[in-house]
């Protein structure tokens, strides 16, 4: 008897809108950084795309920050309640 | 919103594309087998220009054409993924369709055109352009 194993795939969220205006690139920048198209950056914005583990390290790579900073598979809090939290 | 309109235009012209193809096998079909009219031969053009303006409008002018025909060195991991998408859809999509009008001809006993077998090679060839509209 064969069992199929299917996997669905979560939704990973992340903070690259936020780094990629702090770090003042453009998509485009960004793009060329990290070896990708620019719409590519428009969905991973979004969030309508799972980077592989690759392109996340590529990401991480530039911004210079670790990997569970940037993605994460919960929803990050809005800055004004971190601030709030720090406060 | 910009982004819904632009979609919802590329999947008209698309849809446009498709008609005026298939538009085209079916008249050179029915003419063949009635007389070639000067109506039949004018709707026949002005089919062949349609299929050409909306061909540039839905595929070229929107990338789709450009995305589908770039090497795979040239595209990212998402762009790799969506072309394999839309190209398993289209293999299907084609199977089915191309299975279907096999058994209507083979049901009418209709003799297979050159045009038909033409047509539906740009149907295959453009499939996975106009799966891209809709993924």
């Amino acid at each position: 008897m064969y069992y199929i194993c299917i996997m669905k795939s979560r939704k990973i969220y992340n903070r690259i809108a936020l780094l990629r205006k702090e770090y003042s690139f453009s998509r485009k920048e960004l793009a060329e950084k990290i070896g990708v198209n620019f719409q590519t950056i428009g969905y991973l914005e979004r969030e309508e795309y799972n980077p592989s583990l690759d392109l996340a390290f590529r990401v991480s790579e530039t911004f210079n920050l670790p990997v569970d900073v940037i993605f994460s598979t919960e929803a990050f809090p809005p800055i004004s309640e971190l601030l709030i939290q720090k406060q | 919103m910009e982004q819904e309109t632009s979609i919802f235009k590329t999947r008209v012209l698309v849809l446009i594309n498709f008609i005026s193809l298939m538009g085209l096998a079916l008249v050179f079909e029915f003419a063949k087998k009635s007389h070639w009219s000067n109506a039949l031969l004018v709707v026949e053009v002005l089919l062949i220009l349609l299929f050409l303006v909306s061909f540039v409008f839905a595929f070229v002018k929107t990338g789709l054409w450009q995305f589908t025909h770039k090497s795979i060195g040239a595209l990212d991991e998402r762009e790799m993924e969506l072309t394999s998408k839309s190209l398993r859809y289209a293999y299907g999509i084609f199977t089915i369709f191309l299975l279907g009008m096999l058994l209507l001809y083979a049901l009418f006993s209709l003799p297979i055109s050159i045009v038909f077998v033409v047509v539906f090679l740009i149907f295959a060839h453009l499939l996975p352009a106009m799966v891209l509209a809709w993924i």
